[in-house]
């Protein structure tokens, strides 16, 4: 590092780090828009659409009206505050942006491009702290790496496209800023670092669930750092600071509020806190007392301490003052938890545990690359790599039990990853070791801190002299293998993102028969047709997948929705979907349902439709009415799943059923006609009929089809009976006369 | 084709001679159409003194029911507001048009109303029948009459009255007709009943058992109204003898009809902004209704006869919050320098601590009245973050704003002993130090 003539070689570096940094986070952004190139800017999926539609009503309105906001439009009749059950971080940044383009930059954006573009440009920022955090590990380079990975990983791509505007898009950043602050705030012992922590975690806090996530991580490192005797001042003034800040703040979140201090999710911060008061005191005492009388002070305080702990936290839970823990927590313990007691939890595909296949197909080499960056965090274990480490092992964990937690663990796999291949990198690639002399090269290497490539140049340079071949090529053969292993490490993501993640399942894919590419733009020309079509106040009965998208599409109001708050509601729409026309009708009609929404992908084998998610609503309602729904009831004898001549009499007289397969056959003039999904044939000698529901519309491939729930009968009659007469009177006019002298048998008029 | 043209001479010329004679435009005359059987009916003009339909006020038509040309319902609206059927000695008639069962229905959901009269002999054609079967009336067939063990000849009184309401008086010395039986619903508004002892059977077996019996005691009926969810009437009697002026002008929609003039509803502290969509829990707030009934030719503010006639409000989500009822509280007139035409009835009440989509739901269903039915569906909001109490308003959390405080005091205090005074203060260190330093 001497100044030489012109340039300084720091200037250089710098100059080469940004560089570096603006081509990474234009990899990142670039990456992320396959799916706005391939198809248009929209909001991707379930979640985004609620997302989306919450910014539209703060833009539109104030914050403090978006504070307060009771949505009447979703869970009808029950409402939603909204505004004190949502993280509102996400929604306030993208409309901060907003408010900055519009008022000071004068750009005239749509608050649409905004929320499609937010994800990728956040990618680019938590590339920026993945390196920061790195660089607290170990250094520059390995922080480079570490933002490249963070940059292009899959893992986190899959929640950070163009048009996936959902909570994590933001939060991955907001994590990674979070423990770069706190590696920093616990290494300096600064108060200032603590209390941006503080803020960081509040931002957190504001934007996702998953920041209590970070509310263990935290706690368990210093928990650790006590454990192993790495007691310091500076220990206890981060965490104090960030605790006691951090805590404060994130109960300002209305959806928070006093969780922090009742919930058993978040105990351990709060225990780890007066732990860490007791050491301290602890600390002061063995200062000032001799050691014999310290030990006796130290048993029976130990013994004090853990006994009132453990008796106090049983009260207060047993009192009902700590909430029990919740149902995702406990499911991540035990992975077959939810599928026995809460089947909403186990009917979201991305709560299924992970199969090895997904770890490697979301990481690649990052899978193999991790456990050695651990190992190298073990090698040095000062009090930062101990983070990385319980962070790692605790993701791996958590992401073996939860597909979508592989989100959590792609962070500290690129960090690890980038710290092993960087120590791989410093050794093989030095080679001004091989041509100085053994006593310089010793010299030389001494700045390296790893003693093993100190031993081994050693080695080498005193046993050869004159040209290295061979140490050069084991070199080149390593160093080739690894820039191929990072060119296919790129490649893949590439690939990946772009077959894989880039889809906004609101518009399929497909190709027509010539081969050319073709969309099936089934749910939007549902949507559009209950926006154009129907009174602005009906209310829409479906699945609650859909729920997001028929409030933020087709602007209806809806009985559930993805926010899947209220389980009995969720039953009752399963109940009314699993059910025979006469009991689904009264709730119906209890519910003030004017039109019932189903996804049938009988026609286009479209797999993911409502009878292959029907399974799930009968669970459901039958966790709720186990006398009037029984799952038993809609396998045959066999056991097996069945649409077709075989299937039971509970589902051929469900609701969900009927709608699917109403007319179906008369697609095929009336014959026999294929499932494409299920592989059956659905009979066309019994014909479906509908009495308490009217097809509506359905769509060109039949993906969505509307059902419109009749009045009640003008004569008072049941909807069955009237229909069923009716049936009559047309068979009758085909030459069927029947003659009704017959006394009817009626019970005692009252 | 004779009697087809006759029935629309007899039509046109009704029409015609209305026009020419009702120069003041006073209540528009209802039209009836009455289709009977000439071979029972040879004068039908006679009908019109039986049921007391006055010329002034009805334009009448005559229909043979072999006639296959007249349409009861024309663009969805019905061409005749009432119509008679008489009983008829063929079981299907020519005039498929006005008796099939499927065009009857149709003609009721459009509003219009029905009266069948039955007899022993002949009951009306058979698709009528089924009409009136799809409504919840089973007539007895052609032959069944009521009949009696113990009286020879069966006569009715203000006994035979299953409810006063649409009927108030009744006396008939012989009855000789037919007998229905009805279901169970809640639309049918039994009138006439058989007497205890009665049954109908067919008049020629005299051998009876259960099952040749259509109608026992008291579960026989003999005139029964109906009135369909859209307030269409329909009503079947089993005599001619029991069609009464007071049953023609139920079923003719004039008495006992009903109009919802306005429903309001509105928070108390804020009258002005009516029909508001969103309230707030605890919310106090004001409903009313104002409710016509129409009394010869006019509308008049409604007096409910009784305390079980009471209106009432259900304030509902899933299920009723409140249920309450409505108090007359005046009568005012529906629109601006009108009569005084309309009674309003209002309740005040406080919304319950439960945020969620209300509905104002009025369902007024009496025997023999319009049914009066009204949804307003409203949202109930939580208490906004600057609406609750402030911390200091509560007396409880004075306990914690005062130990905060000395907490606070506290921390200060002990931070000025610690910098300025007491045994370790901070300067007195730095000055003992500083004075080591200059030793």
């Amino acid at each position: 590092m001497t100044p030489s003539n012109g340039l300084h070689v720091e200037t250089v570096r710098v100059l080469l780090r940004v560089v570096i940094f603006l081509s990474i986070a234009g990899a990142a952004i670039s990456l992320r828009l396959f799916s706005v190139i391939r198809f248009e800017s929209i909001i991707h999926e379930f979640d985004p659409w609620f997302n989306y539609r919450a910014t539209k009503y703060l833009v539109l309105h104030s914050f403090y009206e978006f504070l307060n906001w009771f949505d009447e439009r979703t869970w009808y009749p029950l409402g939603r505050v909204t505004g004190g059950t949502l993280y509102p971080g996400l929604m306030v940044t993208s409309g901060a942006i907003w408010h900055v383009m519009r008022e000071w930059l004068r750009l005239p954006v749509d608050i649409r491009n905004i929320c499609v573009l937010l994800a990728p440009a956040f990618s680019g920022v938590t590339a920026v702290f993945t390196y920061l955090l790195t660089k607290e590990m170990k250094d520059g380079s390995a922080g480079l790496l570490a933002a490249l990975f963070m940059g292009i990983a899959p893992g986190y791509i899959s929640r950070s496209v163009a048009g996936s505007y959902d909570n994590e898009a933001i939060a991955i950043t907001l994590l990674m800023a979070t423990f770069y602050l706190w590696i920093k705030a616990m290494k300096v012992g600064s108060i200032f670092y603590g209390a941006l922590t503080a803020l960081s975690y509040f931002y957190m806090v504001s934007a996702w669930g998953g920041y209590v996530f970070i509310t263990n991580l935290i706690p368990l490192h210093v928990f650790v750092l006590l454990l192993m005797g790495r007691y310091s001042p500076r220990l206890y003034t981060a965490y104090t600071t960030w605790y006691a800040l951090g805590t404060l703040a994130s109960m300002q979140i209305p959806f928070v509020g006093f969780l922090p201090i009742r919930s058993n999710d978040h105990m351990a911060g709060l225990g780890v806190f007066g732990l860490i008061q007791l050491v301290a005191l602890g600390a002061y005492v063995r200062s000032n007392v001799p050691s014999a009388q310290f030990k006796s002070f130290f048993a029976v305080s130990i013994v004090l301490v853990v006994s009132l702990g453990v008796l106090g936290l049983f009260a207060l839970t047993a009192a009902g003052w700590i909430a029990p823990w919740t149902g995702r927590f406990y499911s991540l313990w035990d992975t077959n938890y939810a599928k026995i007691h809460i089947p909403i939890i186990a009917s979201v595909s991305e709560h299924q545990p992970t199969p090895w296949p997904a770890i490697f197909f979301d990481t690649n080499m990052l899978a193999w690359l991790f456990p050695v960056g651990l190992y190298y965090c073990f090698q040095e274990l000062r009090d930062e790599h101990l983070f990385i480490i319980i962070y790692g092992l605790f993701s791996a964990y958590f992401a073996g039990v939860m597909v979508r937690l592989i989100l959590t663990l792609t962070p500290v796999m690129c960090v690890a990853g980038a710290i092993a291949l960087s120590k791989l990198f410093d050794a093989y690639m030095d080679i001004t070791d091989l041509f100085k002399s053994s006593g310089s090269a010793q010299a030389s290497s001494a700045a390296d801190s790893s003693s093993e490539t100190e031993k081994k140049s050693s080695k080498r340079s005193s046993s050869k002299k004159g040209f290295p071949l061979f140490q050069l090529l084991t070199k080149a053969i390593v160093l080739s293998s690894f820039v191929y292993y990072l060119a296919y490490f790129v490649m893949h993501c590439t690939w990946v993102t772009s077959n894989a993640y880039s889809s906004p399942s609101v518009v399929l894919p497909s190709r027509n028969p010539d081969g050319s590419p073709a969309i099936i733009d089934d749910y939007r020309e549902a949507y559009y047709w209950l926006r154009m079509n129907t009174p602005e106040d009906a209310k829409v009965m479906a699945w609650w997948d859909y729920g997001y998208q028929i409030g933020g599409m087709a602007d209806r109001t809806t009985l559930v929705d993805n926010n899947t708050w209220n389980n009995t509601h969720i039953a009752t729409v399963g109940k009314a979907m699993a059910s025979s026309e006469e009991v689904s009708y009264e709730i119906l009609k209890q519910h003030d349902v004017d039109y019932v929404l189903v996804i049938f992908g009988g026609i286009l084998g479209y797999s993911g439709d409502d009878i292959n998610k029907f399974l799930w609503m009968v669970r459901i309602a039958e966790g709720i009415w186990p006398n009037e729904v029984r799952e038993r009831d809609f396998f045959t004898d066999k056991g097996e799943y069945k649409v077709d001549s075989e299937a039971t009499e509970a589902m051929r007289n469900s609701l969900m059923y009927k709608m699917s397969y109403y007319r179906f056959t008369d697609m095929h003039n009336g014959r026999e006609a294929v499932d494409r999904v299920r592989s059956q044939v659905i009979p066309s000698d019994r014909k479906i009929t509908l009495d308490t529901v009217e097809e509506a519309y359905t769509t060109q491939n039949w993906i969505v089809r509307i059902y419109k729930v009749k009045d009640l009968d003008n004569l008072g009659r049941d909807l069955q009976s009237a229909g069923k007469s009716e049936r009559q009177e047309s068979a009758a006019a085909l030459g069927k006369r029947t003659r009704n002298a017959k006394k009817p048998d009626l019970d005692l008029r009252v | 084709m004779l009697f087809t043209s006759i029935a629309k001479l007899v039509a046109l010329l009704g029409l015609a001679a209305y026009s020419a004679a009702v120069t003041d435009p006073g209540p528009r005359k209802t039209s009836v159409l009455v289709v009977f059987d000439p071979e029972l009916i040879s004068t039908p003009q006679d009908l019109v003194s039986k049921f007391s339909l006055d010329q002034e006020r009805y334009e009448l038509g005559f229909l043979e029911y072999s006639n296959n040309q007249i349409l009861l319902v024309h663009n969805e609206k019905p061409v005749f507001d009432h119509v008679v059927y008489m009983p008829s000695v063929k079981k299907s008639p020519a005039a498929k048009s006005v008796t099939e069962k499927q065009k009857l229905l149709e003609y009721l959901n459009a509003g219009g109303n029905i009266l069948a009269v039955g007899s022993v002999e002949n009951s009306v054609p058979e698709s009528v029948v089924k009409f009136l079967n799809e409504v919840g009336i089973y007539p007895a067939p052609k032959g069944h009459s009521l009949r009696s063990f113990f009286d020879k000849e069966i006569s009715l009184s203000e006994e035979n009255l299953a409810s006063s309401k649409i009927v108030s008086q009744l006396a008939v010395p012989l009855y000789e007709g037919s007998a229905a039986l009805i279901s169970n619903s809640e639309l049918l508004f039994p009138i006439v009943k058989a007497a205890r002892l009665s049954f109908s059977a067919n008049s020629q077996i005299d051998a009876l058992t259960g099952d040749k019996t259509w109608t026992n005691g008291e579960q026989g009926f003999l005139a029964v109204g109906f009135q369909a969810l859209n307030n269409a009437r329909a009503a079947w009697v089993g005599s001619l003898d029991l069609v009464s002026q007071e049953l023609v002008e139920w079923v003719f929609q004039e008495k006992k009809v009903l109009k919802l003039q306005f429903t309001e509803h509105y928070k108390r502290d804020e009258p002005e902004v009516n029909d508001r969509t969103l309230y707030r829990i605890k919310d106090e707030v004001a409903y009313s209704v104002g409710v016509s009934e129409l009394k010869n030719d006019a509308w008049v503010p409604y007096t409910p006869a009784s305390e079980d006639d009471v209106l009432q409000l259900s304030f509902k989500m899933l299920d009723p919050y409140h249920r309450l009822n409505l108090t007359l509280v005046g009568a005012k007139a529906s629109s601006e320098n009108g009569p005084v035409d309309t009674s309003v009835f209002a309740v005040n009440f406080t919304i319950p601590d439960h945020h969620g989509m209300f509905t104002f739901e009025l369902d007024y269903m009496r025997e023999g009245l319009s049914y009066l039915s009204d949804k307003k569906i409203v949202a109930v909001r939580h208490l906004a973050n600057d609406e609750y109490e402030r911390s200091w308003d509560i007396t409880n959390s004075w306990v914690y704003i005062t130990s905060a405080a000395v907490v606070v005091v506290a921390w200060l205090l002990f931070v000025a002993n610690f910098l300025f005074l007491g045994e370790g203060s901070v300067k007195r260190v730095q000055k003992e130090k500083k004075e080591e330093k200059k030793e």
